[in-house]
């Protein structure tokens, strides 16, 4: 199976501080990894080096074979990787309902109006946020937020759904049953889930294989992982 | 030995700038923290209260003063003229920037540091960790109203005590020096600017932290306690006496006579140049501010460099940007004119002066947008103009708004640079006041000193809305 997704020897400060070093991971398509690890060991980091939203000072980031990150260079720009991601704080535009969340979420996608429009109430419909659409986010609940925020990632039809424990907040049963949840979605969509999480549960709800992190550098615990 | 003008009155300068911190300290530390902390009632009143000195000129609390000790009766002394008075009218703005930036930095405690403190040992201590967390943000209030107090000539002029900017405004009037005049002023720019500048080691960090804060809102809740009602008593006592007292005396005389007709006349014969200058002083300075912040943000030695060079600019007295702006429009060539001379140079003017108000909302404003908003607008392929009309317009909207009325309200008190760079017939409804002072009838002065008090006491009202935690 090939690769969707494939980090070599990634290395990333902060200033002096060290967050990856020489850090390889290899994700197959279908194939959901969760990486597990305490608060502070570079989890967000390495999702936003995986997104483009950042660039780390040396090695390779490849999705879907292609090199998407070369060092500090930035080859694809974020919109153009194929890769979606759910925030710790869900970053839902408050000023915009649910449908608008998810609509300004496709304009990238350069789809027609009606496609948009069509679009956009399947994915909401799918995540069982149709009923509160015409909501703003600061009027629905923490779980309703979350099905909002799953919904305008899996409108672009990703490839790569990135998880940044988007769902701490809620209490353990439905966090679970949300992240059950999140990998059918997953599934129906064909899009490949990378969760990280500092709660090993969090992992063993979606099924898949888990990957330790530890602090202070990955590259020590994990030399190569293949999903 | 004869010294140069310019170095013999600054020793009456500092003593004023000092008068001006030590009251201020005394006064609006205690009271700041005293309304962060507590709730109790008046409060809000208090807080209008203390809010009037940033938007009312220093020169109407020194007709206030003088109003005030002839109603009384007593004799032209302390504290009432001389040093003291010009003390007393400097020192209110002085009071209210510290008990703001008390009040600003008390509201940095989260409810469980308030309830650690009250555990560890009551009130006392809740009171005491919150007079050390206000400490740099008190210093840093004091410093910039010492500085404004030096540089502001309206008050010494009034209450008879020869500070420099004073000397400067006089000695212009009179000869039209303009290099005399230049000169004296960069002096005093070079001692007011050394005062502001000892901010940056005692009290920019606390500024910044305030300013910059990622999370601004807290979950403080403000105690009603006995403790709390006597602080409160306080707090109204120094916005009674500092604020109001002066404001007062300026509206005593209503009480035997009025001339609202004229003091109408005056109001519609200044209102347009009045907005003019206000608004557009607000417009350019937002528009300055916007960009500069938003560049500026999340790049933690430029937000640095961008508040230490606002406070120096802040600093400066007023006269120094209208002087050099008329060197500017003198040397300007002709087509030019319709920018450097006339109303729109006056807003410019204004702008400049009141650019570190605007900044320093802006910067608070653009660091309460959450980084994750950006980020998931880049990885979504959010057109650009998409992210800045639907998100961050919105979002800035609020702080926008605040600035410009702010700096519109600030722009429209300032006298000093109306004064040497209006066009002729185009003066603002202060610099009218300022002008008919010496010789319109009690009356007249109460009355315009009333028609522009009035709304801005409205304005006073309705401000501290904005800097309440649910916003």
């Amino acid at each position: 199976m090939s690769a969707l997704l494939e980090l070599d020897r990634v290395t990333k400060f902060f200033g002096t501080t060290r967050v990856l070093r020489d850090f390889s991971l290899t994700v197959s398509a279908g194939k959901n990894l969760a990486l597990v690890g305490p608060s502070g060991c570079g989890k967000t980091t390495l999702l936003r080096l995986i997104a483009g939203l950042d660039t780390p000072q040396a090695g390779r980031i490849e999705i879907e074979g292609r090199a998407a990150t070369d060092g500090p260079r930035l080859l694809v720009p974020p919109h153009e990787r194929g890769v979606a991601m759910v925030f710790q704080d869900l970053a839902l535009w408050p000023n915009l309902t649910a449908r608008d969340n998810v609509l300004l979420g496709l304009s990238g996608q350069h789809l027609s109006h009606a496609n948009a429009h069509r679009r956009a109430n399947d994915a909401l419909a799918r995540c069982h946020a149709a009923d509160f659409a015409t909501r703003k986010p600061t009027h629905l609940s923490g779980g309703e937020q979350q099905r909002v925020a799953l919904a305008r990632a899996f409108a672009v039809r990703p490839r790569l759904l990135l998880l940044d424990e988007p769902f701490n907040a809620l209490d353990e049963t439905l966090a679970e049953s949300l992240l059950t949840e999140a990998a059918e979605l997953a599934t129906s969509f064909s899009a490949t889930l990378v969760l990280v999480s500092h709660r090993t549960e969090d992992a063993h709800a979606l099924l898949c294989r888990v990957v330790p992190l530890g602090m202070p550098t990955m590259e020590a615990q994990i030399p190569h992982v293949s999903g | 030995m004869d010294l140069p003008e310019e170095i013999t009155a600054l020793p009456p300068t500092l003593a004023l700038a000092a008068g001006a911190m030590a009251l201020g300290l005394a006064a609006g530390w205690p009271a700041g923290i005293a309304c962060g902390l507590y709730q109790f009632s008046g409060r809000r009143l208090t807080l209008a209260l203390l809010l009037l000195p940033l938007l009312l000129p220093s020169f109407l609390f020194a007709i206030g003063l003088s109003m005030l000790r002839l109603r009384l009766g007593l004799p032209d002394v302390a504290p009432f003229s001389g040093l003291a008075g010009c003390v007393w009218a400097h020192g209110a703005l002085t009071t209210s920037l510290i008990a703001w930036g008390s009040l600003l930095a008390v509201r940095g405690i989260s409810g469980s540091q308030a309830d650690a403190a009250l555990i560890a040992g009551g009130d006392t201590t809740l009171w005491r960790a919150a007079l050390r967390l206000a400490w740099p943000s008190a210093l840093a209030g004091a410093l910039l109203g010492s500085a404004i107090a030096a540089g502001d000539s309206g008050p010494g002029v009034l209450l008879g005590w020869p500070t420099a900017a004073g000397e400067i405004l006089a000695a212009f009037a009179a000869r039209y020096d303009f290099a005399e005049a230049l000169r004296r002023s960069l002096a005093l720019g070079v001692v007011t600017l050394a005062a502001a500048l000892t901010v940056a080691p005692s009290g920019l960090f606390a500024l910044e932290t305030a300013v910059t804060a990622r999370d601004p809102s807290r979950a403080f809740t403000r105690r009603d306690s006995r403790r709390g009602r006597r602080a409160g008593l306080f707090a109204c006592a120094v916005a009674l006496i500092v604020c109001l007292l002066p404001l007062i005396g300026l509206l005593l005389p209503l009480l035997h006579a009025s001339a609202f007709t004229r003091a109408w006349t005056e109001v519609v014969r200044t209102l347009r140049p009045t907005i003019f200058y206000s608004l557009g002083a607000g417009l350019i300075a937002c528009g300055a501010a916007w960009p500069l912040a938003a560049s500026a943000h999340r790049r933690d030695r430029c937000e640095h460099w961008l508040l230490v060079s606002m406070m120096a600019l802040l600093a400066l007295p007023p006269v120094l940007p209208a002087l050099a702006w008329i060197r500017l429009a003198n040397a300007a060539p002709a087509p030019l004119d319709a920018i450097v001379r006339g109303q729109f140079a006056v807003a410019i003017v204004l702008a400049l002066r009141l650019l570190p108000v605007a900044c320093v909302l802006a910067l608070r404003r653009w660091s309460a947008l959450p980084r994750t908003w950006r980020d998931a607008a880049a990885l979504h392929g959010v057109p650009r103009t998409a992210w800045l009309g639907r998100i961050v317009l919105p979002h800035q909207l609020p702080g926008i708004m605040l600035a410009l009325s702010l700096v519109a309200v600030l722009a429209a008190a300032e006298v000093t640079i109306v004064l040497l760079l209006h066009p002729p017939g185009a003066a603002s409804l202060p610099l009218a006041i300022f002008t008919v002072m010496a010789n319109a009838p009690e009356a007249l002065l109460a009355s315009l000193c009333l028609c522009y008090a009035a709304p801005v006491l409205l304005a006073a009202l309705v401000l501290p809305r904005a800097f309440s935690p649910s916003r």
